[in-house]
């Protein structure tokens, strides 16, 4: 050891940086904190931007002033801050979960909603339904481009998983059930290796450095207990260190459903989500009386264990509990019943996983670069929202409002450290973002639904307002998300169709038979104001900023008017004056055509370097098309290729670090004549 | 400052860490900086941390591991605060090279955990507590880590004939 120590005390080091760390520091702070003008926020801040992308998020508690900060992490205890508070032992744990189980239950078991569990529907990511929020990355990037990994993703530098990745030469592609490796080196796209990931469904991967992460649905998701509809996934991780022989190092099932995956550098997250368990329930009927059922149902609900609220593993040996029963908090009233795990673990060390648990399902997941936000909204069967969740499952008065939890990420660790609330309901993650520390949400509020039957609304006497979206800045104030500020009357009466956020700007579709497009100003968080409305016909789903001023936006020509009959366009915006943003120019495809964008951001790829959108559309006839975007000056010139496919989910786009662009349409990849 | 006399104490060991743990030569200094920047940023935290020891070896870790890292020097290719940062870290790098490489093949026989703790708990000299805080493992683990970790050291041939102008072993 003596040669190491020598190098060790002989290695040079500078004379330590200090000026230089307080000063780019505070540089920092002041850009996180930046009350910037509109105008020149377009206009080019790259570095500025990059800082942001590098450090948004936590605050810069150096200042005094700015120093509202979050309670002092303590690194051996809890992971838990704020109104959760980890059980104290798996008595008490289970005890929580039967007392709110007991209070729950009905003589129809957990309600008129279907329990079925959020795995019952197919793992893909995000489970949106046919439409959905479109977003917008950071605009103050100027352009969004693809992940390093060729996805086009919410965040930047957050990947998210998807069928095809590519590390700029080597392209892995998961097909149903089989893993391909492609060279690209050469003229044409050549196979070099295949691997089958047995047991799992529906694989998506995430690609860091050598090691590929594999996350589908469990094809052998034991029976559990009385469940009746067994909620599983199953990650695989597979290297690729010898290129011609891909193996699976490591093979895990769980017994939860996944809701959300997602990448920082080589931590990978997922979120696991179970329902309360299915039990053998019975209903009024017969001889059997309402008081008996629920009688019966309570007493179901009282033998329960703990088996069957918690989630397990099983990494070969067996299944074994995933959480421990002090990783594991009681949420605060209004959850629906049920387990959210989050799992964290790096890549190449997939079995040393941290995890935490909450004792309730929240529906969405939002990560930030430095914080995931697990959000409990309300379903109401709008775009893409799902009556996933048992409304009879949530307490009165929680039943339109939705609950925020902020955690804190640390490596492969979340802690939590703030719990939030907002009246009304967050769509998707689409409608969360992070930026300087405020988190910002869309949020619609709808009276009319929130007195229909099955969801609690008790004051029928109430006049029905219209709905109507707002947005609303949060912040962590100790270990609370309080509300900073709002912006209330968005789309009255109206679809929230498409939020993107930057840093300091907005820019929400709504829709009805007309398409406005609301900028707001959110350079004051505390203060969002509205800058424009541009009202066309149509509506949006997917917004994209490329840079000099310009938008583009995938939607339908005419909304809910023509039964279907309107087709896809992509229009082209002009937003270098957020108070009067135009569209410049059009692009409409022929009637009864559909963009996929909408539904699925992964559908749209943007080539920086060629000024060129790539999207894909389908049509009434089953068939798809691919879309070609030419952006030149303030003209959109589009052009429409036939696709040998049917299936929206199996075509991508993606651009290699050399520039070419591969298209892969269901099981073939190819270089894409551009 | 507080903050001024945190950096002064930790910055050689903090440098030496990155390279121990892999770092280029012309890296380590730059993931010192950025590891420092965010207790900067998160200094309430790190002050109130009941051991900052660990706090901030965990910040190391997390950026040499995250791809922030890269984006913090895109950042810094771009914008003209890097020609703030002195250049005279860079005085003897040649030395600095030849050191960093001799030591990247002498750790070459560890793995990437085995490092982690060597280099933590032996040569950064953390307590086995700060160090299982740290990599957020047991501190049972630490030990026979290290002790592994040390043995495979010892017997390693490379260790006999470490060449530090960076020649051949």
């Amino acid at each position: 050891m003596t040669d190491l120590e020598d190098l060790w005390e002989s290695y040079p080091t500078s004379e330590p940086p200090i000026p230089e760390l307080l000063r780019e520091g505070r540089r920092q702070a002041r850009a996180r904190r930046r009350h910037r003008v509109l105008r020149p926020l377009l206009a080019g801040v790259t570095a500025a931007a990059l800082a942001g992308a590098f450090l948004v998020g936590t605050r810069a508690g150096t200042d005094a002033d700015d120093d509202a900060t979050l309670a002092a992490p303590d690194l051996r205890t809890s992971a838990f801050r704020a109104d959760l508070h980890p059980a104290t032992s798996c008595a008490d744990l289970l005890s929580s979960y039967r007392a709110r189980g007991r209070a729950a239950v009905t003589a129809y078991g957990w309600g008129f909603v279907s329990s079925a569990p959020l795995s019952a529907r197919s793992f893909t990511i995000p489970a949106r339904g046919n439409q959905s929020m479109g977003y917008l990355g950071d605009l103050s990037l100027n352009t969004q481009d693809s992940s390093r990994t060729g996805t086009n993703v919410q965040e930047v530098d957050v990947d998210e998983p998807d069928q095809v990745k590519t590390d700029g030469s080597r392209v892995v592609r998961v097909d149903r059930r089989t893993l391909s490796v492609y060279d690209t080196s050469g003229d044409t796209i050549r196979l070099t290796a295949q691997l089958t990931l047995p047991r799992m469904l529906n694989g998506e991967i995430l690609l860091a450095g050598d090691t590929v992460v594999a996350i589908g649905a469990d094809t052998r998701a034991p029976a559990s207990g009385r469940s009746s509809v067994p909620p599983g996934s199953r990650v695989q991780t597979v290297s690729l260190a010898d290129p011609s022989e891909p193996t699976i190092v490591s093979d895990v099932a769980y017994s939860a459903a996944i809701t959300s995956v997602r990448q920082h550098g080589s931590v990978v997250r997922l979120v696991l989500t179970a329902a309360a368990p299915t039990l053998d329930f019975v209903y009024p009927h017969g001889k059997v009386t309402r008081s008996e059922a629920l009688a019966h149902n309570r007493e179901l609900v009282r033998s329960t264990t703990l088996s069957d609220w918690m989630p397990t593993y099983d990494d070969g040996d067996g299944p074994l509990p995933l959480l421990d029963c002090d990783d594991v908090a009681t949420p605060p009233a209004g959850l629906a019943l049920g387990t959210v795990s989050v799992v964290g673990f790096d890549a190449e060390a997939p079995n040393d996983r941290a995890t935490i648990g909450v004792a309730g399902q929240t529906s969405i997941a939002y990560e930030s670069a430095d914080h995931l936000y697990l959000v409990d909204s309300p379903g109401w069967g709008g775009w893409g929202s799902c009556w996933c969740v048992p409304a009879a499952a949530r307490t009165e008065g929680a039943a339109w409002r939705s609950t925020i939890f902020q955690l804190d990420l640390d490596g492969t660790r979340a802690i939590h450290v703030a719990t939030g609330h907002v009246d009304g309901t967050i769509a998707d993650r689409w409608s969360v973002d992070e930026a300087d520390d405020v988190l910002r949400v869309a949020v619609t509020r709808d009276e009319a639904l929130a007195a229909m039957p099955g969801t609690v609304a008790r004051d029928r006497t109430r006049r029905v307002l219209p709905r109507s979206s707002s947005v609303v800045t949060m912040r962590a104030d100790g270990d609370r998300l309080v509300e900073s500020g709002r912006l209330d009357g968005l789309g009255v009466d109206e679809t929230l169709t498409a939020a993107r956020w930057t840093d300091d700007l907005a820019i929400l579709s709504t829709a009805r038979a007309t398409d406005p497009l609301y900028t707001v100003d959110l350079s004051d968080p505390d203060r969002p104001r509205l800058l424009g409305a541009l009202k066309i016909p149509g509506f949006t789903s997917y917004l994209h900023p490329i840079g000099d001023g310009l938008l583009l936006a995938v939607g339908e020509a005419g909304a809910f008017t023509g039964g279907g009959r309107a087709g896809a366009q992509v229009g082209l915006f002009d937003i270098s004056d957020l108070t009067d943003v135009q569209q410049v120019d059009v692009s409409s495809l022929r009637r009864r055509t559909w963009p996929v964008a909408g539904a699925d951001p992964r559908a749209f790829t943007w080539l920086r370097d060629r000024d060129t959108a790539l999207t894909t559309f389908t049509t009434n006839r089953g068939t798809m098309v691919l879309g070609v975007y030419r952006v030149t000056g303030t003209t959109l010139t589009g052009e429409l290729r036939n696709l040998p496919v049917t299936d929206p989910s199996r075509v991508r786009t993606f651009e290699l670090a050399d520039g070419r662009v591969v298209l892969m349409a269901g099981s073939t990849l190819e270089f894409l004549d551009l | 400052m507080e903050y001024a006399a945190f950096v002064a104490e930790r910055w050689s060991s903090l440098v030496r860490a990155a390279v121990f743990l892999g770092a280029a030569s012309h890296e380590a200094e730059d993931v010192a900086q950025a590891t420092l920047l965010l207790c900067y940023r998160k200094w309430d935290r790190v002050r109130a941390a009941d051991d900052r020891e660990a706090y901030v070896y965990r910040m190391l870790l997390n950026v040499l591991r995250s791809d922030r890292r890269s984006a913090w020097w895109r950042h810094r290719s771009r914008h003209p605060v890097s020609e703030a940062l002195p250049d005279a870290a860079v005085a003897d790098a040649a030395e600095a090279t030849a050191l960093a490489d001799a030591v990247h093949r002498a750790m070459l026989s560890l793995s990437k955990e085995q490092r982690e703790v060597v280099v933590l708990r032996y040569f950064v000299q953390l307590s086995e507590a700060q160090t299982a805080a740290a990599l957020g493992i047991r501190p049972g683990t630490v030990k026979s880590r290290l002790s592994r970790s040390l043995a495979r050291l010892s017997v390693d041939q490379h260790l006999v004939d470490l060449d530090l102008t960076g020649g051949t072993t």
